[in-house]
């Protein structure tokens, strides 16, 4: 669903890279990243949930009730709560936290950051369409789908600091949720 | 007072006295002489001779007169003396007449054992056989051990010891080496001993001390560091073999080549 670690695009290569893949992350590691960032999803969506019924015991202690919200309500909620944070982690640092975990950072074609437009439709193109990400695996440069379409990269960041930002092929520090 | 000593006496006397005569006729005979002889040279002199001439003969003669004078009291000043001593007892003499204490009193015994030469009198002494005659036992069952103790004053003597420098001369290592660690050890009573320790009170004390949350957390951000760099490593190695496969499969020249330079 989350597809946290990115997907390539452009085809084009960023600093320190090649045009056959070099520094580029692979299918493993960002589906171990992606399933961190679910699991992450999960553990907000869950918090969310509480808040809400801590916020309704509050508000109507008396008539309290734990709330049952259905299967469709907690998809949606679920998945806008995956937009936000997929959109908000590679519009400002490129990494999520299953990203900084697994040493990998989501740039844009010339390197830079995604910016936010680019990152709202990456993160929507990675809940609705999660398998696009295993054409990394088959792809040369290893570019998922949705890297392919929004022109980004995904590539390998082992330094220890996993919340350095990288911009325009420099970086920068800067921590993230990534971190 | 016996006879033969009265007769040896006598005799003595009677020596004395001869000589004495000889000797007073030995020293008058060169003044008579020289009386004469200045008497007549004394006449010479008044019939009308040269002064300067008289002069001349009197001291010649005076200093014949002196010469034999001197001659004649060397020749029997010794005999009287002897002759003397022979009569007289001379111990007794000094004993009576010279105050032996005056005279010990003027000794100036100081200079006189400066003068001594205490080396070579000591080099001549047989120290063996002196010390062989000592009976120490007996002397040293005189000595009173406990006073002699009574008088030491040990705090005084033990400030003037220069405890460092005896430290360093001290070689610990050949002491230590001497040791037998297994001998000491076996002779410990290591169950009193544990016995005797407050081993609660030491844990609380260590744990106190120690910043064990700080160690726990430094510990598991050390585990965790190390945990991610191995998944990001087997990570980036599936992703190879991966790559490797998939090249493999769609027959690429750079199938095998790495991810990662």
């Amino acid at each position: 669903m989350i597809a946290g670690s990115g997907q390539t695009g452009s085809g084009q290569t960023g600093p320190g890279q090649t045009g056959s893949g070099q520094g580029r992350a692979g299918v493993v590691t960002r589906s171990l990243a992606a399933a961190a960032d679910g699991l992450v999803v999960v553990l907000l969506t869950a918090g969310v949930y509480l808040a809400l019924v801590a916020a309704r015991f509050v508000w109507f202690p008396l008539a309290f009730t734990w709330p049952r919200p259905t299967t469709p309500v907690t998809v949606v909620v679920a998945g806008l709560i995956a937009t936000v944070y997929l959109t908000v982690a590679w519009a400002t640092t490129g990494r999520t936290y299953g990203a900084g975990l697994l040493g990998v950072r989501v740039l844009g074609r010339r390197g830079g950051p995604l910016g936010w437009a680019r990152a709202t439709l990456r993160a929507l193109a990675c809940i609705f369409f999660p398998v696009g990400l295993l054409w990394c695996a088959i792809s040369p440069t290893r570019r998922s789908v949705q890297d392919l379409l929004l022109g980004s990269v995904v590539i390998y960041e082992l330094h220890p600091d996993p919340g350095v930002r990288v911009t325009g092929g420099s970086r920068d520090p800067g921590a993230g949720p990534g971190t | 007072m016996p006879d033969e000593y009265l007769g040896g006496v006598g005799d003595a006397a009677l020596g004395a006295g001869a000589a004495v005569a000889g000797l007073v006729g030995t020293l008058a005979m060169p003044v008579l002489t020289a009386a004469g002889a200045v008497i007549s040279l004394g006449a010479r002199a008044a019939l009308g001779a040269s002064g300067e001439r008289v002069m001349a003969e009197l001291a010649d003669r005076g200093a014949q007169v002196r010469a034999g004078l001197e001659h004649a009291v060397r020749a029997n000043v010794r005999r009287l003396v002897l002759a003397v001593v022979d009569v007289v007892d001379l111990t007794d003499l000094v004993r009576r007449n010279v105050d032996l204490d005056a005279l010990a009193r003027g000794i100036d015994v100081d200079a006189v054992v400066a003068r001594a030469d205490i080396d070579a009198v000591v080099g001549r002494a047989d120290l063996d056989a002196v010390v062989a005659r000592v009976d120490l036992d007996a002397v040293v069952a005189r000595v009173d051990v406990e006073a002699i103790i009574g008088r030491i004053d040990i705090d005084a003597i033990v400030a003037k010891v220069d405890v460092d420098a005896v430290a360093s001369r001290i070689d610990l290592d050949t002491i230590a080496a001497r040791l037998d660690a297994d001998a000491v050890v076996a002779r410990v009573d290591l169950d009193a001993v544990v016995a005797r320790l407050d081993l609660a009170g030491i844990a609380r004390e260590v744990i106190d001390e120690i910043d064990l949350p700080e160690i726990v957390r430094e510990s598991t951000r050390t585990l965790s560091l190390e945990t991610v760099r191995g998944l990001r490593a087997e990570g980036m190695h599936a992703d190879d073999a991966v790559a490797r496969f998939v090249g493999r499969v769609f027959r690429r020249p750079d199938a095998g080549r790495p991810a990662l330079p």
